[in-house]
């Protein structure tokens, strides 16, 4: 499965004013894998996803994607080289229709008709309310245009921030039997998961973050196994 | 009770005439109020200074006019009327558009890098403001760029011969460096050409006075062309130069629609301001769609200042803004500030609310209404009529 | 993985975007290794200094510890010198020879009205530094304080004969009596109730709009002024205010014309008398109250923090400032007329309080002291430059020193801003 190193981290540091959120972070994400990145609240994932997508930039480290530095670049630059992510809390635009949304999403290349319609087959919630604005959707359906949105851009990386959150639980089934649909097309991705039993059930490897810190890496399957982290993460005694 | 009958008498009486008056005044307002409610909706900041890139457009028309041929007391007639006209309003846009990208440049974006609290940026905006009134107010080919003349009278010129001397230094520096090939001498160079340009630029500033563009006194703008009735609706004559307010500001409002609506930047704006974050992860270059829509407001705010000129026979003047400007923010607000058809909507019904209350109240407390609709609207709703729905 | 063509369709259009970006990033690279080296150089250079002036500094910070903890006895008595030093200043032109331009500054009606502008920037620094509320119309208080006094001194109604055509041998100019010094109350109390009545139904408001009412507020008063002429006396304003005096038995003293130095000492009695005040209030409990509604407003109001009644004492007490301010501006200078009242007093007195540092009481006094001298002594009679140079002032300060040139501790770690966590900060 897995190919070319896509996505790399070098001892990534990033602070917020004296804080450090993330402490010299190192992982890659190699084409065509599923990696999630789990761990608690504040452990830094959600500040690591938003410095690999320009949003925060690294007080020191390295971040590449194909080879090429990209921690100076700024954001829509790296939308540009088919990153794209779908973030925490969804962020749909409110007063923009579904369509709207998903054409936002194309926003860094050219529009083409049948992404769209790609989209749409995906999630066919989204096709029945495409006029409706993005603000009224439900909770689950606010994630599928996300998720939908981020497809469009028609990255090479897809990064998704806590899609289970805040969601009832069989939305949060049907969210992930979509990532694995998404995956089987092809689509490399990157998962920040706090629900940890989930991602490591669809993922090929994982990393458990913890203050700022990675702890673990290993396959998602071991990890699974592991006594620290069902302990910590999966609730089990 | 006499006040309310005799008001409703007066204002029945010249019920359409002041329409017509409320009407233009407001589709101007609307203008120069689209121009707040886009900036505010993408940065969420009062551009204070947006009614001096109002005042700007009145001094470009000063000038544009009389380029294209129209003097004082010789309007132009027919078509040549109307290519002039267009001329003018093109010159009006391009001088405030250019005002208001180097006010987003100058007085906003190292506010933005520092991600700066919003009262930084308003005072900053204050700040703007002043600087740009006061700075027409010194050119009047009188004024010094540099006000202390006891400093600069024996400073400013043997500044620049040093600099013009360091200059020269410098290039037969370089020149001999480039062609010995020794990368000392030419750091050496370069180092003295800067030292050389730094000296002359501050003679310069010692010496040079500041061109004569307006001055502390109203400049009158020759008419553009002469006013006539087109034709008489509802017993009230419609004269060509409020059809054109009409016509220009419906023209305009038509193009931003569509901007906003159909085309790409467009829809980049209408993402920034309903969420900037999620804007960039799409690939929206924020700082490229806040420089155009600090463009944007300032071309509609550029029309909106010719056709105020052209309309009330309005003087080149440096505190000419501030009225319309102030207005045109209250109608903003008045119709949800951030949301751009609120903007028209808040700009119609305060011109027509101006030009009703003037048969009752008389002209001098004129201003005094729109502070008093502002307060009494946000009172009852805080987010105006149509609602704040930035991007909507 | 999916296959696209690159963003162009035309493949020269591509590869010259391409280059272009490529162009991009390496100038970003190359700017960001300059940036580090020369943080890290000046970084090195910052250590050294603070090695080398190791001595001096631990021997200063000594001292400042000192008299902190001995603030019972040293507080009064800095206090008591700097206050001493302050009112000898105007003669100080009597013994020492100085310079022309010094002695200008130096001279008691320059003094005075550094501190009239002073006890104004006193005022507002309550409600812009200490409360976070933009006042644009903070005029309007100095003007209701001025026509109090025009109004009850007698001053109005005497002008208004005069105009009249009255013959000066008809009417009596007005004298001061000794119950017009209750005139400073009642325009105090006459300025909070006006600062009151803006306040209640505006400081629901959020910042900006509460900028843009304030600045309505103070342009209505002026119109007002302008057209109510029966009780204000209209454009042509009020003559023959009467300056102050005192006569208690076989004391006397009387305040005379405008340049007269015992004006000074006046407005600095009363400065002093605010500076003491503001800072009692600024650590009571109001006082932490208005820091928690800077900082987070909804969470001061779940917190308990009445927040409208603490935005309107911020409010009232800037207005009584002002008023008080108002009262001896009028009996000063003898002559008020509306356009005196205008905005640009306001940005003035903004302008001081930004340059001297938001929420900084020293800062306040600075600022107005900055803003008075330095262009009276430079730019006299060239109005123009000044109002050009504060505009500048204001942009430059929030630009590049947004904690003012005196910080109060408190405040700058607000302004000086994050690390551009706002999504629209600049990359």
């Amino acid at each position: 499965m897995s190919g070319d190193v896509l996505l790399e981290l070098k001892d990534v540091v990033v602070r917020y004013g004296g804080i450090e959120a993330v402490r010299g972070v190192s992982f890659v994400v190699r084409s065509g894998e599923l990696v999630t990145l789990i761990g608690g609240n504040g452990a830094g994932k959600t500040t690591t996803l938003s410095t690999v997508s320009g949003i925060k930039r690294p007080y020191a480290g390295e971040i590449s994607f194909l080879g090429e530095r990209i921690d100076n670049l700024p954001a829509h630059e790296i939308v540009e080289l088919g990153i794209s992510q779908s973030p925490e809390g969804r962020r749909i635009f409110p007063r923009m229709s579904v369509r709207e949304n998903l054409v936002m999403g194309t926003f860094a290349r050219g529009k083409k008709k049948t992404d769209i319609d790609r989209v749409f087959e995906l999630f066919p919630v989204l096709k029945e309310r495409h006029k409706q604005a993005g603000g009224t959707l439900s909770g689950g359906e606010q994630q599928m245009l996300a998720m939908g949105r981020a497809l469009m851009a028609d990255p090479k990386l897809l990064m998704l921030d806590e899609p289970s959150m805040g969601l009832a639980p069989k939305f949060v089934a049907r969210i992930f039997e979509l990532l694995e649909e998404v995956h089987a097309q092809g689509i490399t991705i990157l998962l920040v998961e706090q629900n940890a039993h989930l991602a490591l059930q669809i993922a090929d490897r994982g990393y458990v973050l913890e203050s700022g810190e990675i702890v673990l890496a290993d396959d998602a399957k071991k990890l699974l196994g592991n006594e620290a982290v069902r302990k910590a993460y999966l609730g089990e005694d | 009770m006499d006040f309310v009958t005799n008001c409703a008498a007066d204002v029945a009486d010249q019920f359409w005439a002041q329409t017509r008056n409320g009407l233009t005044l407001g589709s101007i307002y609307a203008m120069i109020a689209l121009g707040y409610t886009m900036v505010y909706g993408v940065l969420q900041l009062i551009n204070f200074a947006h009614s001096e890139v109002f005042m700007v457009s009145t001094v470009a028309a000063l000038y544009a006019i009389p380029f294209f041929g129209v003097t004082e007391g010789d309007p132009a007639t027919g078509l040549s009327a109307v290519l002039i006209f267009i001329a003018v309003l093109v010159c009006c846009m391009l001088a405030s558009g250019l005002v208001a990208l180097l006010l987003e440049r100058l007085a906003y974006r190292p506010l933005r890098k520092r991600g700066a609290p919003r009262l930084s940026f308003l005072i900053s905006a204050i700040g703007a403001s002043l600087f740009i009134q006061y700075l027409f107010v010194l050119m009047d080919g009188e004024h010094y760029l540099f006000p202390i003349r006891g400093i600069a009278d024996p400073l400013g010129m043997p500044l620049m011969i040093i600099g013009l001397a360091l200059a020269v230094v410098a290039g037969g520096l370089l020149l001999a460096g480039v062609r010995r090939g020794e990368a000392g001498w030419v750091d050496a160079g370069t180092l003295t050409g800067f030292g050389g340009l730094a000296a002359l630029i501050a003679g310069l500033v010692f010496v040079v006075k500041l061109p004569d563009i307006l001055g502390p006194t109203p400049q009158s703008v020759p008419e553009l062309f002469a006013t006539s009735t087109v034709f008489t609706l509802l017993g009230t004559p419609i004269s060509n130069k409020r059809l054109l307010v009409v016509v220009v500001t419906v023209i305009m409002l038509v193009i931003l629609d569509n901007f906003v609506r159909k085309t790409r930047m467009g829809r980049g704006i209408r993402a920034v301001a309903q969420d900037p974050q999620a804007a960039s992860l799409m690939g929206v270059n924020i700082n490229r769609v806040i420089v155009v829509t600090f463009l944007v407001g300032g071309l509609m705010a550029g029309a909106a200042g010719l056709l105020y000129q052209t309309v009330l026979s309005a003087p080149a003047f440096w505190f000419i803004g501030f009225r319309p400007g102030i207005k045109a923010f209250v109608a903003a607000v008045l119709g949800g500030i951030g949301n751009i058809r609120g903007a028209i909507l808040g700009g119609l019904l305060l011109g027509l609310v101006e030009a009703y209350a003037v048969p009752c109240i008389g002209t001098q407390w004129i201003d005094v209404t729109a502070f008093v609709v502002l307060v009494i609207v946000l009172l009852f709703r805080p987010t105006g009529i149509l609602g704040e729905q930035a991007g909507g | 993985m999916s296959e696209r063509a690159p963003t162009g369709t035309h493949s020269s259009e591509a590869s010259f975007t391409e280059r272009r970006r490529s162009w991009q990033r390496a100038y970003r690279a190359q700017l960001q290794r300059t940036r580090m080296k020369r943080a890290a150089g000046s970084r090195a250079l910052r250590q050294r200094i603070a090695q080398e002036a190791a001595p001096v500094t631990t021997a200063w910070a000594n001292g400042r510890a000192w008299v902190n903890d001995h603030s019972k006895l040293t507080y009064p008595v800095i206090g008591v010198v700097v206050i001493a030093i302050a009112a000898l200043l105007p003669l100080l032109g009597d013994f020492v020879d100085l310079p022309t331009e010094l002695e200008q500054a130096t001279s008691g009606s320059v003094l005075a009205r550094v501190m009239l502008f002073a006890l104004f920037a006193l005022g507002l620094n309550v409600v812009v530094g200490f409360a976070g509320l933009l006042d644009l119309g903070y005029v309007a208080f100095w003007l209701m304080g001025s026509y109090t006094a025009a109004i009850l001194t007698g001053a109005q109604s005497y002008s208004r004969q005069i105009q009249g055509g009255a013959s000066f041998g008809d009417v009596q100019e007005p004298e001061f009596q000794m119950w017009m010094w209750l005139i400073l109350f009642i325009a105090l109390g006459v300025a909070v109730l006006t600062g009151i009545a803006l306040g209640s139904p505006t400081l629901r408001l959020r910042g900006d709009y509460l900028a843009i009412v304030t600045l309505g507020f103070g342009e209505i008063l002026r119109i007002t002024a302008n057209n109510l002429t029966g009780v204000t006396g209209g454009p042509r304003g009020v003559t023959s205010i009467p300056h102050p005096a005192i006569q208690v038995g076989d004391v006397e003293i009387i305040w005379g014309t405008l340049l007269d130095t015992k004006y000074y000492w006046l407005l600095l009695g009363l400065v002093v008398l605010w500076i003491i005040a503001i800072r009692m209030l600024d650590q009571s409990r109001i006082g932490r109250a208005w820091v928690a509604i800077r900082e987070d407003e909804v969470a001061a109001a779940s917190m308990g923090v009445p927040v409208v009644r603490m935005k309107l004492a911020a409010f009232a007490i800037g207005a009584c400032t002002a008023g008080v301010g108002g009262v001896i501006y009028a009996e000063q200078v003898n002559f008020i007329n509306p356009p005196t009242f205008s905005l640009i007093q306001s940005i003035l007195i903004l302008a001081m309080v930004v340059l001297g540092g938001m929420g900084s009481i020293t800062g306040s006094i600075v600022g107005a002291a900055a803003l008075v001298i330095i262009p009276d002594a430079l730019l006299r009679g060239q109005d123009e430059y000044r109002f050009f140079l504060f505009g500048l002032v204001l942009v430059v300060v929030m630009i590049f020193r947004p904690q003012g040139l005196v910080p109060s501790k408190r405040r700058k770690a607000e302004l000086v801003g994050g690390e551009g966590d706002s999504p629209l900060a600049e990359a």
